[in-house]
């Protein structure tokens, strides 16, 4: 970041137009909302709109196809005393608590590895970002062919990955890690590469080692990345979707279920609408409860973001 | 995903759905149709949904169902993908528009559509072009909703027991016709490290439902199913709990696909690939695979030297006959309410189900399936196929018949029995419990009235 | 010397602690990571270039001649001219919408302190925390009824509408960082609030918007679900659409799908490769990171 004026930012300190400027600022916050306006409005047309009557048809029998017909909690207990969405809301839990601990790890680990290498640094970084820029409908259907027992790694070890109830969910969670990490990798490598200097040539001097610098001034230092990134990792782990779809639609039997296929499943393939727009609410819900929490987190202990 | 459309032939699907287009905004709609009238067609081009199996079928059906169609409006089609063509057709009706002829996964779906408004009533097309005579009349009956015809039957078809009779008569095997010959016949091609049954439901999760519907047919047999689907006897029968609990025995020993785990990730290609090359000795599906094997067999020039050949699956226990045919109606075609021109979509709708001679051309020519109308001998040429046109005069009359689960049972039933199935052979559900969950779904939904009408097991005479 | 301009010289002569060798297991660990990373989109790009045969018989290797003319089959059966193009058209559509947007907003957020700012930024947060499935049905609706339907445009609108919460939050942390010295000048001086968004911010936020430009760019060529739902002309169909088509299509060659797929994914591979540097720069400077 330089601290130094561009030509551009010197140029135009010389526009001159006379206006008080206490009045200036008042009109402002009020104002200010104008520059919001098309994010409002695009937010309202194709978000919150739509969102506020599929919780409207959370409360109807409604198939998908033609008129609804309001139930009441009904879809609401239904789906409460379903086993197949406890299991659902169970992998869900497990899969966000895997990611925000399996790639976070890795993340920070290789940034903090490839932040002491004098070369090669970039070229590792731009090969662990690769996966992550290839479209998920591309990189299932390479893992679906390399876990396959025909051809591939399960025919080399032997193990049906995909089919076999009790590596399935495993599978499809290592390959969405591997699809993900890159990223995080990059956002914390970034992140370090911001934090001041002194403070490790400090360290060196008191002769800590670099993993107690890792833990005494790396990362608190870029606390605010490591939140906002396991925010970020809450919410796109909660509504991971692709991969389960085309790896497994949830199956064998289920053991891949998560809500997002659930959903997905019950509004298009059983035509019952009605319970998907339920599910899709409480997923809103605990999404919405993750988001507050963290806020609420980061206001109390009055971190910058 | 949809049951069964990808393994109907997906050619004859698309040979049925007549397209009435609704092309795009901007055209006014047609005067609303009331029951009983029959509308004049117009010339409004003809817009029509639809998917193939591949390349040389859809070039088929363009040549002969589209352009060689001289009716009073010309046919336009739009190709969509197996998997997302019912999704699509359901939100283009929902937003009042979509293509004129409606093709739904098959009867058990259609009473869906219907409720929503979505479908034009047939009765009076039925009389002005004399559907009654020309289709089966089982097949008229199973489509009727509230006595009204509210579509029409794309295509028909039963199951199967495939093989090639190069390897079996190397291995000095024989299609089994009973259980011990079943057994037996499982029991070999595992002792030699083959796979008895190819079979796998990785690129179509219904593929369940294909063999619930044979044990359930030819263990607890047609009379025990045709009560059951009258609501007379319940599902959780103990004829029906042994039926399933025979089938997740086989399952469990390997005889489908190999290993469970393997029916799960087994993918179509795979499967035809192993019972043309040994691997396999037999499998169990429908008809409609008689479009998709020649491709892996001789036929298709795969280099894999065999050819295939099929029979009536066995029965399983010694009160069923051995040659009970389960019927299935593979899709269904209806019409837009909306449509501007619904004359028109009628009138290529009849020439899509009943133009005989186009009909058995096309069976001749890429297997397509043809809709339950009346075939004889006598339409074939000798270039037919032998193993085709055994099918198509055998199967009309059939003296035993059972009945698939996606004609004949209601669509929350037997969503229910395709899903759950996998946690029973996974032992993650008990037979009794997948026995008393459909019970209690094909309760409610006989409740409601949306149990298709089935005919009686005592055969289909003529 | 200052003593900012100490620290400046330092930093640029070195960024973190102190550079030494990394030990051989870690050194190890980086290879091994790079190796997982790539080796199967590099393992898929050999199959691209097998025959069906050669991939049965060997799926795990590279190939024994280079069949380029799968690229050519892919390419017209899966019609990835079409899809490219589409997906040219939408990408861009989406990043232009979603940079002024973005960048209006992130402005009102970070700069003029609206009234309610942060309620707002957690509506947004939530915002983007929604189960997109969720209101796939009713957007359907509405948009066959205002005419959106089975449109280009139609769908650039719903990625707009879907990315630019996230990208204002991205563009607001970034424009954070900007020292406000200038800007508080311009005012002062009487300039309109015009003037100094267009003279004076825009010209330094212009890495955070190409980071945002770039992001934006990336999911939007990505997505599938929205795009196999809201457009049906298959003249229409984007890149990723049209090869989920292709995959679940006609024919079940690998080798040809695996070529489909290498077209798709090329483009972007090539165009963050060029620009990564840029791209992490702009994450780097965006503010989301840092002390």
């Amino acid at each position: 970041m330089s601290a130094q004026p561009t030509r551009a930012q010197s140029q135009a300190v010389s526009l001159v137009r006379r206006r008080p400027l206490q009045v200036r600022l008042r009109d402002l916050r009020v104002s200010g909302w104008l520059f919001l306006t098309p994010l409002i409005l695009l937010n309202a047309v194709v978000v919150l709109i739509p969102s506020i009557e599929s919780v409207a048809y959370s409360f109807t029998d409604w198939t998908g196809l033609g008129a609804a017909t309001f139930i009441g909690l009904d879809n609401y207990t239904k789906m409460f005393g379903n086993s197949d969405f406890q299991s659902a809301l169970v992998h869900n839990v497990i899969w966000t608590a895997f990611f925000l601990v399996v790639p976070m790890t890795l993340g920070l680990f290789g940034a903090y590895a490839l932040l002491r290498i004098k070369r090669f640094a970039v070229a590792f970084r731009t090969i662990y970002f690769v996966p992550y820029i290839v479209a998920s409908v591309v990189n299932a259907s390479i893992w679906r062919v390399l876990l396959s027992p025909d051809m591939g790694l399960g025919r080399l070890l032997g193990i049906n990955f995909l089919g076999e109830t009790r590596w399935a969910f495993f599978s499809v969670m290592i390959v969405n890690t591997w699809a993900w990490w890159g990223f995080l990798l990059v956002m914390f490598l970034a992140a370090m590469q911001s934090v001041n200097p002194s403070l490790y040539e400090a360290a060196e001097i008191d002769g800590a080692s670099s993993t107690r610098q890792f833990f005494s001034i790396t990362l608190p230092s870029i606390r605010p990345t490591l939140m906002f990134l396991g925010l970020m990792t809450i919410i796109w782990s909660f509504l991971t979707f692709d991969y389960v779809y085309i790896l497994t639609q949830g199956g064998p039997a289920g053991s891949t279920e998560l809500l997002s296929t659930l959903l997905y499943r019950e509004a298009f393939t059983n035509l019952r609408a009605g319970y998907a727009s339920a599910i899709g609410v409480i997923m809103a819900l605990i999404s919405a409860a993750a988001v507050v929490s963290y806020l609420w987190v980061r206001h109390a202990k009055d971190w910058e973001m | 995903m949809h049951p069964r459309l990808t393994r109907r032939s997906l050619l004859s699907l698309t040979a049925l759905t007549g397209a009435v287009g609704l092309v795009g905004c901007g055209k006014s709609p047609a005067p609303p149709v009331t029951s009983g009238s029959v509308a004049s067609p117009n010339s409004t081009p003809v817009q029509y949904w639809t998917f193939f199996q591949d390349k040389k079928n859809e070039d088929y059906f363009r040549e002969h169902f589209v352009k060689a169609y001289s009716g009073p409006a010309p046919v336009e089609i739009t190709v969509k993908s197996t998997d997302t063509i019912d999704r699509l057709i359901q939100t283009a009706l929902a937003a009042g528009k979509g293509p004129d002829v409606v093709l739904t996964p098959g009867p058990s779906y259609v009473p869906a559509y219907d409720k929503a408004g979505y479908l034009a009533e047939l009765d009076a097309y039925a009389k002005k072009f004399g559907w009654d005579t020309k289709f089966a009349g089982w097949s008229l009956q199973a489509s009727q909703i509230d006595g009204k015809l509210i579509s029409l039957p794309a295509s028909y078809e039963s199951m199967a027991f495939y093989f090639s009779p190069e390897v079996l008569d190397k291995e000095g095997l024989k299609p089994p016709t009973n259980r011990g010959e079943f057994e037996n016949f499982c029991d070999t091609a595992l002792g030699k490290g083959k796979i008895p049954l190819a079979a796998g439901n990785a690129d179509w999760k219904a593929a369940n439902e294909w063999h619930i519907t044979v044990f359930l047919d030819h263990y607890a047999g047609p009379k025990a199913v045709y009560s059951a689907l009258q609501g007379e006897t319940a599902w959780t029968d103990p004829i029906f709990v042994e039926a399933i609990s025979l089938l997740k025995g086989y399952f469990q020993k390997g005889y489908f696909g190999g290993s469970v785990s393997s029916y799960f990730t087994n993918t179509f290609p795979t499967v035809y690939k192993q019972l043309a090359t040994g691997q396999a000795f037999g499998m169990i599906s429908g008809t409609w695979e008689m479009a998709n094997l020649p491709t892996y067999f001789a036929d298709g020039g795969s280099g894999s030297g065999t050819n295939w050949g099929w029979t009536t699956c066995p029965s399983f226990h010694t009160d069923v006959p051995t040659d009970v045919w389960d019927l299935g109606i593979g899709a269904s075609i209806a019409l837009n309410a909306k449509s501007p021109n619904l004359g028109g979509a009628a009138d290529y709708l009849n020439f899509l189900t009943t133009d005989t001679k186009t009909i058995t051309a096309a069976i001749e020519a890429v297997s397509m399936q043809p809709p339950p109308v009346k075939l004889s001998t006598a339409d074939f040429t000798a270039k037919a196929d032998e193993r085709i046109r055994r099918l198509y005069t055998e199967l009309p009359k059939a003296q035993n018949i059972g009945y698939t689960t996606w004609t004949f049972y209601p669509q929350q039933t037997e969503t229910y029995m395709i899903q759950e199935f996998e946690k029973v052979i996974t032992n993650k559900t008990s037979v009794q419990d997948y026995c008393a969950g459909i019970n209690d779904q094909f309760k409610k939904e006989k409740a409601a009235g949306k149990v298709p009408v089935a005919p009686k097991p005592a055969g289909l005479g003529g | 010397m200052t003593a900012s301009t100490s620290i400046r010289t330092s930093e640029s002569a070195r960024r973190g602690p102190k550079r030494r060798q990394l030990s051989v297991p870690t050194l190890v660990m980086l290879c091994a990571l790079a190796i997982i990373a790539v080796g199967p989109i590099v393992l898929f790009g050999f199959n691209a270039l097998k025959s069906q045969n050669e991939m049965a018989q060997n799926p795990l290797g590279p190939p024994p001649s280079w069949r380029w003319r799968n690229f050519a089959t892919a390419w017209s059966q899966a019609n990835m001219a079409a899809g490219l193009t589409n997906s040219v058209v939408i990408v861009l559509g989406t990043i232009a919408i979603v940079c002024v947007v973005a960048g209006c907003g992130a402005y009102a957020l970070a700069r003029i302190n609206v009234a309610g700012g942060t309620k707002f930024i957690t509506y947004l947060l939530v915002s983007s925390a929604l189960p997109t499935q969720m209101f796939l049905v009713p957007l359907f609706y509405i948009w066959t009824r205002i005419g959106l339907y089975d449109s280009r445009l139609g769908l650039i609108i719903i990625y707009s509408g879907l990315f630019s919460p996230f990208a204002t939050l991205l563009l607001r942390s970034f424009l954070i960082t900007l020292p406000k010295e200038f800007e508080e000048a311009a005012r002062v001086d009487g300039a309109s609030e015009l003037s100094v968004l267009f003279r004076i911010i825009l010209p330094s936020a212009l890495p955070g918007l190409f980071t945002t430009a770039l992001v934006t760019g990336l999911s939007a060529y990505n997505e599938f679900m929205f795009a196999v739902t809201f457009i049906q002309n298959s003249d229409l169909l984007p890149a990723s659409t049209a090869l989920f088509a292709f995959q679940q299509g006609y024919t079940k060659d690998y080798t040809l799908i695996s070529a489909a797929g290498m077209i798709m994914i090329a483009p972007m591979l090539i165009l963050f490769l060029v620009l990564q540097r840029r791209f992490v720069e702009g994450m780097a400077s965006s503010g989301m990171g840092g002390a």
